[in-house]
């Protein structure tokens, strides 16, 4: 032990005086951490009274949609209440809404450190990563949330997390994930219809008609007189391509809802295609023609519209298509015309898919579903 | 046959008491430990009263008029206080408390400890850019003392546990034990090996501890755990340690220069000089607020990287000012916590415009921010190593740590370079105290015994016969005579020994017997470490120190390697001659 350099000095106080001086002393560190300890926990609590008060002033600028004032709030409120989940969550997100998805990364990532079963963090943690456009990653965080823990009780969040899911995985065009989303939802036996509606229509986005007809048809026997599940029949039907069946739901949907602007246009998509659809059981040959002619007509002006005149070729080959709807031809040659119609139809359309984007005009819609349908 | 009585319990309390006052090993340890909790406990109750006074002050949703108003009545009656009650308590308290361990023997009244706590308490919560952990060295050092003196300790016992107390106030005004131990170390005391290690670890270490079961166990900060991105990054952070050099430099010469003006104003503007502080910090907050205060919640938000370019820039400088005027015009507040804003401000600013240039291959400006509050405190502080460990205790992040100690040495060269007095020094001169530099420790350790010594003369026999042994040395000028045996040096003779053993008549007796006599420099022994003796490489502090202790003016040098080895031996003529004083018969020469 380190000692005192004070080999030749002697105390100057009696023993008496030194003990007297020894009590005062122990009493005076008992005083202070009786008055310490209280003080701390006064400072505690009105510390955390104050956090709450900048917490609740956070959310009502949130409310007003001031989230840079928010902000403030709940890094202040932080300050105080350090590690307190809701306010960190509420900063996240008032993160996220500003535009600072990189902020809101950084404080979730901290939080998931501490807690990374947690499902709310893993949630906001998705959303952030969707609004920086890294959907493989936010996916991920979406079934953590999915799985995870639920602090204040799941209740009711479960299914609008998944939704949030489905949304996103829809909105990339993943049918299958899409599909392994959708069937343990279905497997649960929802009894709420708008839900169950929902359900059906996503279905038809990834890719299983046959499941969403059978979800409609379920409605449809409780409630027979429902458009919305007609018109959904009607969707799926189209999409498996039966466009006579689909035209029969949609037409009755719009029977039963006539102000629906939505039915009524997919039902003049669906007449569309049926004028359209070339390989209709029934036709004449003649009748053939003249859809495969039409079809390339639509699909040489769909190409012709969205790429414009980019490049020499695609001109070349929309005039080519015009001239060779314009020619006449004898009867003994019109499969072989019809067949090349549809040849040359296909390859515009394939064009136009290397060039344009996603479909823009019912036009040009009836004639994606019937080059589909015949490329099946 | 009688026996004695039973002693009463009190008796036995008193005897035990006594025992421990004269053990001094277990004095240390018991004042240590005692120390620690008493000021713990007096540095949490001051934290937790001047963030209760703040909040009295500054209530939420008051008007922005307040800003310019309390503080500059604050310093106004802080000033009143100081002048009139408390001179003793006015700055930061280290330099003062140097100056009470270097020059009044550690002496610190009772009188000024409450002083310093009420006034910086009040400074502090009124929003006067100071910090808090220099009061509260000086208060710790100051409770030290006092309690120290009340228990009846001596001179040189209540010097030493001065700086007990001022590493157990650090601990518990910033949450950092290790970097309170260093800094009471490097800096109160200027020698790392100093002797009072153990009792400042230990009260270092109580102090953390009762603050812990108080407050809980919180870093100062809490910031993400940051890293390096690239290896170019220590380019960057050397840039850095430049910047942080550079502004440390401008913010001490600033500081110093405005304290220099201030003192020459007349004697009867000094209760109101603080009123210039207060004011400066009123207007600067009314339109900032960040400035006020120490500003630790904005030191956080730098260290996230939430605060832009502009923001980190303005408030650098702005709290370089208002720091700078605040101590300058006399306010009771330290240095330590604004040197971390600055820095932390500064270190965000280049880090926002690496971020800016280079943003793959650079961390966030928020680990730029938390190795400037290391570089700025090592070129103001002048403590580069108590900087890196401090750094590391307050944001309990290690990741960093070797840009940073980078940054920190840059800095530090660089304000030693540009700034050569340090702060604390510079500041005791400026009120016309010259504590020891550490230049003067340098300078005391460099002229060792090997460049004073002269050759040992042909030693005596311990068999030579007393008679002999006198005729032969008492013409000589040397006061004692080396005795070698076999085996090598075994003691020094005294000549007074030797006249003192003729005239009793030992005459015939050998030499050795004197030896086993005993006496200031002649004591027989078989372990030669037990010997009065020096090394070659020993400061001649050490030589005179041990000569009034043994009231020799010779002594031997010997070997570290084998003490019985006699290289030469050392007098005070010698040691006067190599201290460049000259002999009085040469004096009387010249003369």
């Amino acid at each position: 032990m380190t000692t005192l350099r004070s080999a030749s000095d002697t105390p100057t106080a009696s023993a008496q005086s030194f003990l007297v001086t020894c009590v005062v002393i122990l009493v005076a560190i008992a005083a202070l951490f009786t008055f310490d300890t209280f003080l701390a926990r006064l400072d505690r609590a009105e510390g955390k009274a104050q956090a709450t008060h900048l917490f609740l002033e956070g959310e009502a600028l949130v409310r007003a949609n001031r989230n840079r004032e928010a902000i403030d709030r709940f890094r202040s409120a932080l300050f105080i209440s350090r590690g307190e989940r809701a306010y960190e969550l509420a900063l996240a997100r008032a993160l996220r809404a500003t535009g600072k998805p990189a902020d809101a990364e950084r404080v979730l990532a901290e939080m998931l450190q501490r807690d990374a079963t947690d499902a709310e963090t893993n949630l906001e943690m998705a959303r952030v990563l969707v609004q920086e456009e890294r959907t493989a990653e936010a996916s991920s965080f979406y079934h953590r949330a999915i799985y995870g823990q639920w602090k204040g009780g799941a209740a009711g969040r479960l299914t609008q997390v998944r939704f949030e899911l489905i949304d996103l995985l829809a909105k990339r065009g993943s049918t299958k994930e899409l599909l392994a989303e959708l069937l343990p939802i279905q497997a649960e036996g929802t009894t709420n219809l708008a839900v169950r509606k929902r359900l059906g229509s996503l279905f038809i986005v990834a890719g299983s008609p046959e499941r969403a007809a059978d979800i409609f048809r379920r409605i449809l026997r409780e409630r027979p007189e429902d458009p919305e599940a007609h018109a959904g029949l009607g969707e799926a039907a189209l999409t498996a391509g039966n466009y006579r069946t689909a035209q029969a739901d949609l037409l009755l949907a719009s029977k039963l809802d006539p102000e629906n602007e939505q039915i009524r246009r997919r039902l003049e998509l669906v007449n569309l295609v049926r004028a359209l659809d070339p390989i209709q059981r029934g036709l004449s040959p003649g009748e053939q023609l003249q859809r495969g002619r039409r079809l390339l007509e639509l699909a040489a002006s769909s190409v012709e519209r969205c790429a414009g005149s980019t490049a020499d070729s695609v001109k070349a080959q929309v005039d080519s298509a015009r001239a060779f709807v314009q020619r006449g031809v004898r009867r003994a040659r019109q499969e072989e015309v019809f067949d090349e119609s549809l040849d040359r139809a296909e390859r515009l359309w394939a064009l136009r898919g290397d060039r344009c984007g996603e479909t823009q005009t019912r036009d040009e819609e009836a004639v994606a579903r019937v080059l589909a349908k015949v490329a099946e | 046959m009688t026996t004695d009585p039973p002693l009463s319990w009190t008796a036995k309390l008193l005897g035990a008491l006594e025992r421990l006052r004269r053990r001094e090993d277990q004095l240390a340890l018991a004042l240590s430990l005692v120390i620690g909790a008493l000021v713990g406990l007096v540095v949490v109750a001051f934290i937790l009263l001047t963030g209760r006074l703040a909040a009295q002050m500054y209530p939420a949703g008051g008007s922005g008029w307040r800003r310019i108003l309390v503080p500059t009545l604050g310093s106004l009656v802080t000033g009143y206080l100081l002048y009139r009650y408390f001179p003793l308590a006015r700055g930061s308290g280290i330099p003062q408390t140097k100056a009470a361990l270097f020059i009044h023997d550690g002496r610190i009244s009772l009188r000024t400890v409450l002083g310093k706590f009420f006034c910086s308490s009040a400074s502090l919560a009124s929003g006067i850019s100071l910090g808090r952990e220099g009061p509260a060295v000086h208060i710790g050092a100051g409770l030290a003392s006092v309690t120290c003196r009340r228990l009846g300790l001596s001179r040189e016992q209540v010097k030493w546990l001065v700086p007990v107390g001022s590493s157990a106030a650090l601990a518990a005004a910033f949450n950092t034990p290790i970097a309170a131990v260093l800094f009471s170390l490097e800096e109160i005391m200027g020698d790392l090996h100093a002797p009072v290690l153990g009792s400042v670890v230990l009260s270092s270490a109580t102090s953390w501890m009762v603050l812990h079961l108080v407050l809980g166990d919180e870093p100062l900060f809490h910031v993400g755990g940051y890293h390096l991105v690239n290896p170019a990054e220590f380019g960057i952070y050397a840039v850095l340690g430049v910047v942080g050099g550079l502004g440390s430099v401008g913010f001490v010469k600033l500081l110093l220069n405005l304290r220099r003006r201030f003192a020459r104003l007349p004697a009867w503007t000094r209760w109101f000089q603080p009123v210039a502080g207060g004011l400066t910090v009123g207007l600067l907050g009314f339109f900032v607020p960040q400035v006020m205060g120490v500003g630790y919640d904005y030191v956080e938000q730098a260290l996230s990287g939430d605060l832009v370019f502009r923001t980190v820039l303005l408030l650098a400088m702005l709290k370089i000012v208002a720091t700078a005027v605040c101590y300058a015009s006399g306010n009771a507040g330290g240095i330590f916590g604004p040197s971390l804003f600055i820095g932390a401000m500064m270190g965000a600013s280049v880090g926002s415009v690496a971020h800016l240039l280079w943003p793959d291959a650079t961390a966030g400006p928020g680990a730029y921010a938390l190795v400037g509050m290391g570089t700025a405190f090592a070129g103001i502080i002048r403590t580069p190593l108590t900087s890196v460990i401090m750094i590391f205790e307050v944001t309990r992040d290690y990741t960093i740590i070797v840009p940073l100690m980078i940054s920190n040495l840059i800095a530090f060269f660089i304000s030693q370079r540009l700034q050569r007095e340090p702060i604390y020094e510079a500041l005791a001169h400026q009120d016309g105290i010259h504590l020891p530099t550490g230049d003067d420790r340098v300078q005391q350790s460099r002229v060792q015994v090997a460049s004073a010594m002269r050759q040992a003369p042909d030693a005596l026999s311990p068999d030579t016969p007393i008679a002999a042994a006198w005729e032969r040395i008492h013409q000589s000028k040397l006061e004692a005579w080396p005795v070698t045996n076999a085996e090598g040096f075994c003691g020094m003779v005294r000549q007074d020994e030797l006249a003192e053993a003729v005239d009793r008549g030992w005459a015939d007796r050998a030499v050795s017997q004197v030896l086993a006599a005993g006496g200031g420099g002649g004591a027989r022994t078989a372990d030669v470490s037990d010997l009065p003796h020096l090394f070659p490489d020993h400061g001649l502090n050490t030589a005179l120190a041990l000569m009034g202790t043994t009231n020799c003016n010779v002594l031997p040098v010997v070997s570290r390697a084998d003490m019985r080895r006699l290289i030469g031996v050392v007098t005070l003529d010698d040691i006067l001659e190599a201290y460049g004083v000259s002999k009085p018969d040469t004096l009387e020469q010249e003369v």
